[in-house]
């Protein structure tokens, strides 16, 4: 190959890359209307990094006690139902009822999902996975022992 | 600081400019993180994460940090497009120019941030690509005016520089070179500003928010004043030997060798480390 030739290789291949990249960010659903609508929590696994003397199987699901002793201080361990309302708006629901109203805010390139309380409380959740269907947040827990908790959510209707 | 070009630069010069734009990129990396949730001076996790992401297959953040570090690579571009081509007369105005397009960028996010940002995740993703865009400038104007010696955004080929200057001052021969000891004060200075720059960052940045990257802003404007003041904008305000050598020693400012790297006296091979 002419070695005069290999810089505008690079760079057109850079720019067609980009061309690329930029009609799939346009073209693409937004993450932050994908997440609209309500989506049910099917599961919470706790999958630990330092061995501990209690029993908490790596990967395993968390039974009730083990799950509010984790998620102690936490909202969210207390909705069943999340509602991604426009404008930010989230409403968790449990037994059919209302039971908080927070503001969401995805970051980062939209793994992370933050959610703010009326008294300007804070939790992050990273995004593992968010599909039409199901969507996977993860947070890192220190309870018990260093630990990852992953909760799975099903989609119940579409935008709320 | 920026006014002097490649081998008429002096450790002194590299020294300054090193510490203080490092400290400048520390504090935007750290204050990008806490703000918008990702880092915004070291690509080299960015290009772990672009792959991390084609692997599960998630095309819409591929795009995104595909774009993100597009804009790094283009900012450095820019920079050395402008030191490279610009009139070598005014070389003070040519790597003032892509610094003060840091500073834009960078006082863009801040005011954007403070008055009109809504949190929204496109807001997120273009104000990244802004701060982004800025260190690419930044990193490109360092490395390119100090022949690849200060590169201040991202830590990852100082600390392999830092390692082998330290292994190779494990040797006498090697420790007694005043380039060799330069270099490692050079290389942890920028080290350290930069964490400072974070820690700094880190400190401040919940309590000022957007406002933190005005700070950051003021900080380079020091930089680029900092020559301005004292010589004006054109490279004739150098002493006359200087020039002298610049015409002699420089071949990377005439016709179509610009951009070729100077034939810089080699103590070892050791010392041509990647970076």
């Amino acid at each position: 190959m002419n070695r005069d030739l290999l810089p505008f290789l690079v760079t057109g291949t850079m720019l067609v890359l980009f061309g690329i990249a930029l009609s799939v960010v346009l073209g693409t659903s937004h993450p932050e209307r994908r997440l609209l609508g309500q989506w049910k929590e099917v599961s919470w696994t706790y999958e630990k990094i330092d061995p501990t003397p209690l029993e908490v199987t790596t990967g395993s699901s968390l039974g009730e006690e083990l799950r509010k002793e984790i998620t102690k201080g936490l909202v969210i361990h207390e909705s069943e139902t999340w509602r991604f309302a426009p404008g930010s708006e989230l409403i968790l629901h449990k037994n059919g009822e209302r039971n908080d109203t927070l503001q969401w805010k995805l970051k980062g390139h939209g793994h992370m999902l933050q959610l703010v309380f009326g008294d300007a409380h804070e939790e992050v959740y990273q995004v593992r996975d968010l599909r039409e269907d199901e969507m996977v947040l993860q947070f890192n827990n220190d309870m018990i022992a260093r630990g990852v908790v992953r909760i799975v959510l099903k989609r119940v209707t579409e935008h709320a | 600081m920026l006014r002097k070009y490649n081998e008429q630069r002096t450790i002194g010069d590299n020294l300054k400019l090193g510490v203080l734009s490092a400290f400048a990129a520390g504090m935007t990396n750290v204050a990008a993180l806490v703000l918008f949730f990702s880092f915004a001076s070291n690509i080299t996790g960015h290009f772990a994460i672009l792959a991390s992401e084609i692997a599960n297959g998630k095309w819409y953040q591929v795009a995104v940090v595909f774009l993100w570090v597009f804009l790094f690579l283009l900012g450095s571009f820019i920079s050395n497009l402008f030191v490279i081509h610009g009139d070598k007369r005014r070389r003070l105005l040519n790597h003032a120019l892509p610094l003060t397009m840091e500073i834009l960028c960078l006082v863009g996010v801040g005011y954007y941030g403070h008055f009109h940002y809504t949190e929204t995740l496109m807001e997120t993703e273009l104000l990244v690509a802004l701060l982004l865009f800025a260190m690419g400038l930044q990193n490109g104007l360092t490395a390119s005016i100090s022949n690849f010696a200060v590169k201040t955004t991202h830590l990852t080929g100082l600390t392999t520089d830092l390692a082998i200057h330290l292994s190779m001052a494990t040797k006498k021969f090697w420790r007694e070179k005043p380039e060799v000891r330069q270099k490692l004060v050079l290389l942890t200075s920028i080290a350290v500003a930069y964490i400072a720059g974070g820690i700094v960052a880190g400190s401040i940045t919940s309590h000022f928010q957007y406002k933190v990257f005005f700070f950051i802003a003021s900080l380079l404007s020091g930089v680029l004043l900092y020559d301005v003041v004292r010589n004006g904008l054109s490279v004739r305000s150098q002493p006359s030997g200087a020039r002298r050598a610049l015409r002699t020693r420089t071949t990377r400012s005439e016709g179509p060798e610009a951009g070729q790297r100077l034939p810089i006296p080699r103590m070892a091979p050791e010392l041509s480390s990647a970076s």
